[in-house]
């Protein structure tokens, strides 16, 4: 699998694993979180990737930031040879990068003014004057919408949304060519949620940065609203992956399938009905034989409980994991996207 | 009523305040008719090193408010004096161990690994040694002085300080607003210093009155045996050492000095106690 041109981040078998219940003489046990896991991330795009709690999601986030090494694989940046690159070089290379968390309360440090916070990366990177800093991040709060009068005040005196704010003016303030966003709505309020998604939407239309996207998320819904393609993540590995539209009107993979009928308020219920699967995901500290996902699988086979379904690629760049995919539905034409 | 960390604390902290500001203020205090600056008349009207061999071991009285010492040395001049050397060795003490501390602690809670093993083998090393026979032995081979102490004192103590900031920066360091710094490109010293040690550090200030107290007692503890201050400095503890003779016919020689001493290890402690939300009432 090679990148297609115009391809910014470009991530290949990615293995990270984590030891758990060794000591007293018992053997650790060694947990795979992320498992041989590869996508693309255009320049300028937005790639979600979408998961439940466990898949793994959070962990290729701190992977492709490098603030955890991966026990395998390579992500390659802008050309880059990303994880090669030795420590002084890394902190260069990382004023392309931007990151927003999924908790505003926790990652801004609560003694910092807002303009410390958002002209951090300014002073690491030796970016301006601190007069021009400090104009920056006036126009940096202004771009967020928030008041020049922030400045001055701590993380404390705003609310969970404004905090968000910040933290996405942080992102930004090194004009990165790639934000990884991180569940970057999912501790918000419902109604500022749309507000946040909105702001993070017009800025990478407006940045003339044109920042590439790595969107982190469960809810579909939003998912939908703001990424072009979308990988599918379960227990640690990429069970499909494809352009949103197509992904979302047509899911090739059945837990795709489940994932979609099971969001609330929508309103097919018969689809809903047929897809209720019951049963918890599979541990990745216990993972069945065959197909990780086998043991909630409605169309489960015989072959699916022994071995596990290699990477299937469609034509139209399309890819999922399993031996009975669900059939494309015709009702859908690829070039629609 | 509700009491809170700061009422708890105000008594203490005021009457420990006085001590240092005594010691401020001791030159202007207590002076000889000659030796004052700008030619003002003390209120103690006595110089604390001048001996006067015709009144010696004199009572408290209109003279002398806390009585003469047996050279004859006003011994409320000599208290007033002395605690420029309790508070200084008292103060430096406090504020090495808790540089050294906090440093270390920092350092071993943010780089972990084999950084974090060797702080804590020192932190043990040093916790297992009880502390005033490190402190003697120390007191043994360098010269005497002030310093020297605070210096002992501090490197006996800086482990408590050093083993509360480790905890509170093991929990910083894995705060997401560290890693966002990290993933922005900042620094392992910036890390250190601009996000972990600032968080990190009030626990280990509140353990600065008490290592302030320790150091005062030290200091006395270790002058009373004469490894402390040298004379002419008037130490509470030689003044304790010198009225061992006496002490059965002029009890104020000893009791002065044994009082102040009480009251700033005290109040220093009960500071503690209040900073660190200990005892109550």
């Amino acid at each position: 699998m090679t990148a297609p041109p115009g391809t910014l981040l470009s991530v290949r078998g990615l293995w990270k694993s984590f030891g758990t219940g060794g000591g007293w003489g018992r053997p650790a046990r060694r947990v795979a979180a992320v498992a041989d896991v590869s996508f693309d991330v255009p320049a300028g795009k937005t790639l979600a990737l979408v998961g439940e709690s466990g898949s793994g999601k959070s962990t290729i986030a701190r992977l492709v930031l490098q603030l955890l090494r991966p026990d395998a694989g390579a992500v390659s940046f802008d050309g880059l040879d990303w994880l090669g690159l030795p420590r002084a070089e890394l902190n260069r290379q990382r004023r392309k990068v931007g990151v927003v968390f999924q908790d505003p309360a926790s990652s801004l440090n609560p003694r910092m003014t807002v303009e410390e916070i958002v002209s951090e990366p300014l002073l690491v990177h030796r970016i301006g004057t601190a007069s021009e800093r400090r104009e920056r991040v006036v126009r940096l709060l202004a771009a967020v919408g928030l008041p020049a009068a922030a400045l001055d005040k701590r993380p404390g005196e705003f609310s969970g949304g404004q905090r968000q704010r910040i933290g996405i003016a942080r992102a930004l303030a090194t004009e990165p060519r790639f934000v990884v966003l991180d569940e970057p709505v999912s501790a918000l309020d419902v109604s500022v949620r749309a507000q946040v998604l909105n702001l993070l939407l017009d800025l990478q239309e407006g940045t003339p940065s044109r920042p590439a996207y790595l969107f982190i998320g469960h809810d579909l819904g939003v998912v939908r609203a703001v990424a072009e393609r979308t990988a599918v993540l379960y227990l640690g590995k990429v069970v499909e992956e494809g352009p949103t539209a197509e992904l979302f009107a047509a899911p090739r993979h059945p837990y795709t399938a489940l994932l979609l009928a099971s969001q609330p308020g929508r309103r097919d219920g018969a689809s809903l009905a047929r897809r209720r699967v019951a049963g918890e995901p599979a541990s990745a500290a216990a993972l069945p034989p065959g197909c990780p996902f086998h043991p909630r699988c409605p169309s489960a086979r015989p072959e699916c409980r022994r071995e596990e379904p290699t990477e299937t690629v469609e034509p139209s760049g399309r890819r999922f994991r399993c031996f009975v995919p669900e059939a494309s539905t015709g009702n859908f034409s690829p070039s629609s996207t | 009523m509700r009491t809170t960390p700061r009422t708890r604390a105000a008594p203490a902290a005021a009457l420990l305040l006085l001590f240092p500001l005594v010691a401020l203020l001791a030159p202007l205090l207590a002076h000889g008719p000659s030796g004052g600056p700008g030619g003002l008349r003390a209120p103690i009207p006595w110089d604390p090193g001048e001996p006067d061999l015709d009144a010696r071991l004199r009572p408290p009285g209109a003279d002398h408010w806390l009585g003469t010492d047996d050279l004859g040395r006003d011994v409320l001049a000599r208290l007033v004096h002395g605690a420029r050397v309790s508070t200084g060795v008292g103060l430096l003490a406090a504020a090495l161990s808790i540089a050294v501390g906090a440093l270390a602690g920092a350092l071993a809670g943010v780089a972990g690994g084999a950084t974090d093993r060797g702080v804590l083998f020192l932190v043990e090393v040093v916790q297992a040694f009880p502390p005033l026979v490190l402190v003697a032995a120390g007191a043994a081979f360098f010269p005497p002085a002030a310093a020297t102490i605070a210096v002992l004192v501090a490197a006996t103590s800086w482990p408590d300080s050093a083993r509360l900031v480790r905890a509170q920066a093991r929990r910083l360091v894995r705060a997401p607003f560290v890693d966002a710094a990290r993933a922005g490109g900042a620094s392992a010293t910036r890390i250190l210093f601009r996000h972990v040690l600032p968080g990190a550090l009030a626990p280990a200030l509140a353990t600065a009155p008490y290592v302030l107290g320790a150091a005062v007692l030290t200091e006395a503890g270790l002058s009373f045996l004469g490894l402390g201050t040298p004379p002419p400095a008037p130490s509470w503890g030689r003044a304790l050492a010198d009225a061992r003779e006496s002490l059965g016919s002029a009890w104020w020689c000893a009791a002065a000095p044994a009082a102040a001493l009480f009251l700033f290890v005290l109040s220093a402690r009960r500071l503690g106690d209040a900073l660190s939300g200990r005892g109550r009432g």
